[in-house]
């Protein structure tokens, strides 16, 4: 065990793994001042990254302890978790698992008077643009039950029943066809809610309360967390995966990818629906409102040629721009008896004066640095 | 009845009479902006107006500064202000009022039991108590400056 000054150093510390130079994000960011090309992602090919999460505590009172998401999502399809290290002060860390809503963490608990708590968290993992073509339906391996059932069931901020499955209803009357359902739903979210730039992080994602009050402004967790809902209304599975962007949109949409090394602030949800024909088929309605607010110059009409183009190329497919942490809802920090989180997808900690606020990176505070690895 | 996402300010709401069920008072851990107990009962005594809100919601801080106004003018006359944050971290809460008007006590919500408990489902809401029992509500930015009357109005001998 290690002692209170030492630095821990833990976990599975990769084979060799080599940064890319940094200019990597100038590079590919390079086209974004030139031109953008009409965002079209395509099955592509695999790349490797790794993310850097140090947390510091500034001000430790009493017991400390931390939680920081690692990757335990993984579709083989366009996301593969890697290997997680990590260099601590604590008395403890570990990675752990929320059971019932499966969502994996770095868990670290500082012993009392430690003065300078602090951690940096290696994380990688590898990943690529996908597509599906939803004109050429096949044979998908069948959904578990247990995963069926995990992916149309109610969460505390994601009801399937009351106003949302009866405006899931309306949405899909006169469709029979699970694909046509799930495309008027994304259709209807992008066509109906806004990006809120005012929203702090990611957002609350309570959509009933949206869907009550009208206003069906908010970020991606808002907006992503809606249009799986209303599709997990209809009884079709549906899941948030919950990450961050990590690299700039090789099309050149600033605003769909990671434009500077420091992903402190780049938290990014994404949808992926099941369908029977087409297996687990990515979309981010959320990203369309995105691209409407915040391409140059700003408040795109939705039949602006980049908008267009977003809203086909993100009904089907995505940019392997951004890493997964995990598609969990209600989640328990353990070792903390408070109130279950919504989503993990920001680092959490709390001391005897309560839980941090993950929104406040600088009070907190911590940072995440992304790179591209060869390995 | 009445979660977690602002209603639209595009207009001042009124307090309309209360025709819920009934509502059990219940105990929330109270944001400690100054020296006090721990927890915050909510309903108050007397007359209380039960405010739920969070700090993301534009709508709950815009209305923030009449509420504060109508807290203090009243504050000798019976009516007391019971702030409930709803889903938040006492740390940000407490950043937000360093900067924010305090109306009243405020307890913390963080596992949402107290809006469900009371059928709150949109931010900002309200709820005036008096005696124990919920006599008027409000969905939405209220008011605040023109609801004196229907406030004392609820306190005994007025």
């Amino acid at each position: 065990m290690t002692t209170r000054r030492d630095f821990l150093k833990a976990g599975l510390l990769a084979g060799a793994g080599s940064l890319l130079p940094a200019a990597a994000f100038a590079q590919a960011a390079a086209p974004a001042a030139a031109t953008t090309t009409p965002f079209a992602p395509n099955v592509g090919r695999w790349r490797s990254f790794q993310i850097v999460t140090t947390v510091e505590i500034l001000k430790p009172e009493g017991k400390v302890q931390a939680w920081l998401p690692v990757a335990s999502f993984s579709n083989p399809d366009w996301f593969k978790p890697g290997d997680n290290s990590w260099t601590t002060n604590a008395a403890s860390a570990k990675l752990v698992r929320d059971t019932r809503s499966g969502a994996e963490m770095l868990h670290l608990v500082w012993a009392d008077g430690e003065k300078a708590p602090r951690v940096d968290l290696t994380s990688k993992a590898t990943t690529r643009d996908w597509k599906v073509d939803l004109n050429r339906p096949g044979m998908p391996a069948p959904i578990t039950t247990e995963l069926r059932t995990k992916n149309t069931a109610s969460t505390t901020l994601i009801p399937t029943g009351g106003i949302v499955k009866e405006t899931s209803d309306k949405i899909v009357a006169g469709k029979s066809e699970e694909l046509d359902k799930v495309r008027a739903i994304f259709q209807w979210v992008v066509e109906n809610s806004y990006r809120n730039p005012a929203t702090r992080g990611c957002g609350i994602g309570d959509i009933a309360a949206m869907l009550k009050s009208g206003d069906l402004g908010g970020k991606c967790a808002d907006l992503n967390a809606l249009f799986v809902g209303l599709v997990r209304a209809q009884g079709i599975p549906a899941r948030d995966v919950y990450g961050l962007r990590v690299m700039p949109s090789q099309f050149g949409y600033k605003s769909l990818g990671a434009n500077s090394d420091i992903v402190t602030k780049a938290q990014h949800c994404r949808a992926e629906v099941y369908l029977s024909k087409f297996g687990w088929v990515p979309m981010d309605p959320a990203d369309v409102r995105k691209v409407v607010l915040e391409e140059p110059p700003g408040k795109l009409a939705l039949d602006d040629p980049k908008v267009v183009a977003a809203r086909a190329g993100l009904f089907g497919g995505w940019e392997g721009n951004w890493f997964a942490f995990n598609t969990a809802h209600d989640v328990v920090l353990p070792g903390y008896n408070g109130a279950p989180l919504g989503f993990l997808m920001y680092p959490q900690a709390v001391t005897a004066a309560g839980l941090l606020d993950c929104l406040d990176p600088d009070g907190f505070k911590y940072t995440i640095r992304s790179s591209e690895i060869a390995v | 009845m009445f979660c977690a996402t602002p209603v639209a300010a595009s207009g001042a709401e009124v307090l309309k009479v209360y025709e819920g069920p009934p509502l059990a008072a219940l105990s929330l851990p109270r944001l400690p902006l100054g020296p006090g107990p721990t927890a915050v009962r909510v309903p108050g005594e007397g007359v209380s107006v039960v405010h739920f809100f969070a700090t993301w919601c534009e709508p709950c801080r815009a209305e923030l500064p009449a509420l504060a106004a109508m807290a203090r003018r009243l504050s000798g006359q019976g009516v007391q202000v019971i702030m409930v944050d709803v889903g938040e971290p006492a740390s940000r809460v407490t950043r937000f009022f360093e900067t924010a008007p305090v109306a009243g006590e405020v307890g913390l919500d963080a596992d949402r039991v107290a809006a469900r408990a009371f059928g709150v489902d949109v931010l900002p809401a309200s709820l005036v108590f008096a005696d124990g029992q919920p006599r008027l509500m409000a969905v939405g930015e209220v008011a605040w400056d023109h609801a004196d009357k229907d406030l004392l109005g609820l306190v005994p001998g007025r």
